[in-house]
């Protein structure tokens, strides 16, 4: 059965380089990616005037520590089922051969294969010291082990454990976090001052990561030569270890998945009541703010985007911190940005609602109730935090003198930002996410322009309260008595603008109200 | 064929009482008539337990009632239709006259008549037909008897057996006029009823009318100058070919779609000048379009009501008595996308119905709804339109227009072709033949020989 696997593995790794394939400009270019970074490794060994082992001999763990990581975390996103172990259920064979026919076909893919020339490579840089090749060698094997097996680990959990639509959203959201915060670790990189404290800033990294699982394998014979042998047996040890407890996890993980079935996603759930209709007037405009009060906490296509909401002011922190101004003034900047966010969010309401819409055009609603409804859920975020920011913000900057400025452009920036909103989603609305899609999928449908609206609702916004932020800036620098005047021009500009908008927005839902409909027929 | 002063025998037997049953009716009418087939005639006790099944079906029915009229009346009274200048007197003149198996048949006055299900003998007859109307002036009418037989084992066995088909009554040989009151006594089936009805309403006011109603997309035409009248009380069937345009004019005429040119008015209210007060007396069920389906089935009733202007204990209580008639009672806590296709049918009907509208604008409503479900609504809509309302569907099921519309009109590339009471349209042959007459679908199966040649 082993062989069997393996024979249609390999078949499978035939089939990937036909061109007639779907995917396979995408497939081309990464395995050429691929080959060019083996081959250049391969390349840096042969040439004996690289002294990358004497000068560098950090890049390599780190190098190493990278290609482990991302083995045992980008499987997790591919999602392909191709030779799942749960297609073997039904053939007589044991799980254990299951676990080594796909553990093995591992071996023939394509990263895997780049794997074993980018080694070569590395093993060529040991070709003068016999013993230090001896231990690269081994760490080299098994590290390839590891890496193939903790790929098929994953891969197999991702199909196993975050199977269901929700789950894979969740691990999109985690995914999206986790890049956002590394966004601090890039700015920390591009700032080191790498011709003076270069050396030893790497020293530190790879000295840390020798010791983990992922960087030991290519560090050990570093340490060997640097006549710490113990210390070289033992990461090929731990290397060792390391592809031992995969081994283990995936002979688990195979059983797991032969034996259970994923249960079915659960429909049905009964709510009792009428949640948020039973908390607003019955008018038309506050069931529909309830209505979307409702979506905003049901429909992951609003859910997810708030969730991510938050991290996205903090990341724009870091450059101006490490542009070396001054931390108060930067614990100003998320919350107008908070702000912004959420009031920009509602731009294409009405594009997200597709076709339902036509429920408001066959029962007359007006426009201004459209409108209204749908921004009750960013007032009713927006309000609290507006005040409890505030109140953050000022701890953190320190000097409550800011105070009408801080409240002022985050309630203008709030307004203005609504009213254009529900100006902009009736007049440029564009394809969006379908209901019931993830929101991670791209709508089908891409003829409309989408930059033109989410451009230019936030740069009509940012316009508007320009003259506000203005006199805040006068008075963080020279007077705090435009403070005041901040406060003042922020918040009448925004009730005018929400005012304005919501007033235009109704009148234009009105008579837009059939194109809005054919629209989202069109892009449904 | 004037049916005036004819009295059927009714004779156990199962001879065939009349000759002028139409074949393909005769069969609808057993299949209309679901209990029929299950029905053992017997002499003395037969009918008292037809009435008694009959009995069983009567709870379903009346949670439909209270929506359709102001006040809910048990469906089997008599009780007044929405007709314009009623005459109270007109009852008294009503008189049965069935001869049951030599016997001769008790004479019942229509107006002492007490609940159907609790007189036997008041289900073997139906009198239709009272005296005096403004149009005929006041000359007494004799009275139209409408006797359903009795149907005999063997007229069901015998796929050839003419069973009495009052649906062959056409609006041309006789010109009934409107009628006061009427009974509806449950064993007549839809096809009587719609017959019936179109006699009945032949002279009600117009609730909706299209004049020139055309829609183009650049060079293409959707509809071409469309003329409908819907009367009040009317079962208004649309049919065509697949895109023929039947979406595109009901879209027009719910006021979803903009018309290139023509107009819309329910009542005098035009579609597009007056669009709030017209919209209200629409009830739209598009075909295809979603709904708000992560909201609950109940939170989406409430929300259309409201949106339609209801206040929310109006809306509240429909929405109740709406789900329990629909079957949805289960399912209002659920999320409607969680729903089947057929449940979601059902929600967006109920949604449709809530503001109590006096036209309903249905878009394919039976697609993926099940036998049982189709069967409640069709019910539904038939109580309705007999409380005074009116409905406009389209289907692909050219039987079921047959059977429950009075008025049809048949739409081929975007022109309608046909239009008008179902017996005119059809015009001596079954609706389906001429459908496909007029859409000329005949001629596509030309030049497919090669696929009925595979003898040798």
């Amino acid at each position: 059965m082993v062989a069997r696997i393996l024979r249609l593995k390999l078949r499978a790794l035939g089939n990937s380089f036909r061109v007639s394939r779907k995917g396979f400009g995408a497939f081309l270019i990464w395995t050429l990616l691929g080959v060019i970074l083996a081959g250049a490794t391969v390349w840096a060994g042969l040439n004996t005037d690289l002294r990358i082992v004497s000068d560098f001999p950090e890049l390599i763990t780190i190098a190493g520590s990278a290609i482990l990581a991302l083995a045992l975390v980008i499987p997790l996103f591919m999602r392909s089922s191709n030779l799942d172990p749960r297609q073997f259920t039904l053939f007589p064979v044991s799980k254990t051969a299951v676990a080594w026919g796909l553990g093995l076909s591992g071996f023939l893919s394509i990263p895997a294969l780049l794997l074993v020339i980018g080694l070569a490579g590395y093993l060529v840089f040991w070709r003068e010291n016999s013993e230090a090749l001896l231990i690269a060698g081994a760490g080299a094997v098994l590290m390839l082990v590891a890496a193939v097996i903790s790929a098929s680990f994953s891969r197999g959990l991702a199909l196993y454990a975050f199977n269901s639509s929700r789950a894979r959203d969740f691990l999109n959201v985690v995914a999206a976090v986790f890049l956002i915060s590394l966004l601090p670790v890039v700015f920390v990189l591009f700032t080191v001052d790498w011709s003076s404290d270069g050396g030893e800033v790497l020293n530190n990294v790879s000295d840390s990561l020798g010791w983990t699982p992922f960087g030991a394998a290519l560090s050990a014979p570093l340490e060997f030569i640097a006549g710490n042998q113990q210390d070289a047996y033992l990461k090929v040890g731990i290397v060792g270890g390391y592809a031992i407890v995969l081994a283990l996890l995936w002979r688990i993980l195979v059983q797991a998945m032969m034996t259970h079935i994923s249960r079915p996603p659960r429909t049905g759930i009964a709510r009792s009541g009428m949640g948020w209709f039973d908390r607003v007037a019955a008018t038309p405009a506050g069931v529909i703010g309830a209505r979307s009060l409702t979506y905003w906490m049901r429909d992951p296509r609003y859910r997810v985007p708030m969730a991510i909401l938050p991290f996205v002011p903090f990341a724009m922190m870091i450059p101006l911190a490490v542009a070396t101004m001054p931390w108060n003034y930067v614990s100003l900047v998320p919350l107008p940005v908070l702000c912004l966010l959420l009031s920009w969010s509602v731009h294409n309401d009405v594009a997200l609602d597709s076709t339902a819409i036509w429920l408001h055009v066959s029962s007359a609603t007006r426009g201004i109730d459209d409108r209204r409804g749908r921004l009750l859920p960013v007032l009713l975020l927006g309000a609290p935090l507006a005040v409890v920011g505030t109140i953050v913000t000022l701890l953190f900057f320190g000097d409550w003198s800011a105070l009408p400025s801080v409240i002022g452009i985050s309630c203008g920036v709030l307004l203005v930002g609504s009213g254009v909103s529900s100006v902009i989603s009736v007049l440029f609305p564009y394809a969006a996410t379908r209901p019931g899609d993830s929101p991670f999928v791209q709508p089908q449908f891409s003829g409309s322009p989408a930059v033109l609206a989410q451009l230019s609702s936030l740069v009509i916004t940012l316009a508007l309260i320009f003259p506000a932020g203005y006199f805040a800036v006068l008075g963080l620098l020279q007077d705090p008595v435009y403070h005041l005047w901040a406060l003042g021009i922020a918040v009448g500009t925004g009730l005018i603008v929400f005012a304005l908008g919501l007033w235009g927005g109704g009148r234009l839902f009105d008579r837009r109200a059939t194109e809005l409909l054919a629209f989202t027929e069109m892009v449904d | 064929m004037p049916f005036d002063d004819v009295v059927f025998p009714l004779n156990a037997s199962g001879a065939s009482p009349n000759a002028q049953g139409n074949n393909s009716d005769s069969h609808e009418q057993v299949m209309g008539d679901g209990t029929i087939e299950s029905e053992v005639p017997d002499e003395t006790d037969g009918v008292s337990r037809r009435a008694a099944r009959y009995r069983g079906r009567r709870p379903q029915r009346r949670a439909t009632e209270a929506f359709t009229t102001a006040d809910p009346v048990d469906p089997v009274e008599p009780r007044p239709v929405a007709a314009p200048e009623s005459d109270s007197d007109s009852l008294s003149d009503t008189v049965i006259a069935v001869e049951t198996a030599g016997e001769a048949a008790p004479v019942l006055d229509n107006a002492d008549a007490p609940d159907s299900a609790e007189q036997p003998d008041a289900l073997l007859g139906l009198v239709l037909s009272p005296s005096g109307t403004e149009e005929l002036g006041s000359t007494p009418q004799p009275a139209v008897v409408y006797a359903t037989p009795v149907v005999s084992p063997d007229a069901l066995v015998s796929p050839t057996a003419d069973v009495f088909a009052p649906a062959d009554i056409s609006a041309k040989e006789d010109p009934a006029p409107p009628t006061r009151s009427i009974q509806r006594p449950e064993h007549i089936t839809n096809v009587d009823r719609s017959r019936e009805r179109a006699l009945r309403i032949a002279h009600n006011p117009i609730l909706l009318e299209t004049r020139g109603l055309s829609k183009r997309y650049g060079g293409v035409v959707a509809a071409n100058d469309v003329n409908l009248d819907i009367r009040e009380g009317s079962f208004y069937g649309f049919v065509g070919p697949n895109g023929a345009g039947k979406t595109t004019t009901l879209s027009m005429i719910t006021g979803l779609l903009k018309p290139s040119s023509g107009t819309v008015s329910i009542l005098e209210r035009n579609m597009w000048d007056d669009s709030l007060s017209a919209k209200r007396l629409v009830g739209a069920l598009p075909d295809r379009l979603r709904l708000f389906d992560r909201l609950t089935g109940a939170q989406l009733l409430f929300y259309a009501g409201i949106l339609h202007g209801l206040d929310s204990a109006v809306v509240n209580q429909r929405a109740a008595e709406l789900s329990v008639a629909l079957g949805l009672e289960n399912a209002l806590n659920r999320l409607v996308s969680d729903y089947s296709a057929g449940m979601q049918k059902k929600i967006a009907l109920a949604a449709a119905m809530i503001h109590t509208p006096r036209i309903l604008v249905l878009d394919e409503p039976f697609e993926s709804i099940d036998p049982v479900s189709a069967a409640t609504v069709t019910d539904m809509l038939e109580t309705f339109v007999e409380g005074g309302g009116s409905v406009l569907i389209s289907s692909h099921s050219i039987d079921l227009i047959q059977r429950v519309c009075d008025h049809v009109a048949i739409i081929v590339d975007g022109n309608v072709v046909s239009s008008g009471t179902v017996e005119e349209v059809r015009d001596g042959i079954s609706l389906e033949e001429r459908f496909t007459m007029l859409t000329g679908t005949e001629v596509a199966t030309e030049g497919l020989e090669w696929l009925h040649g595979f003898s040798g």
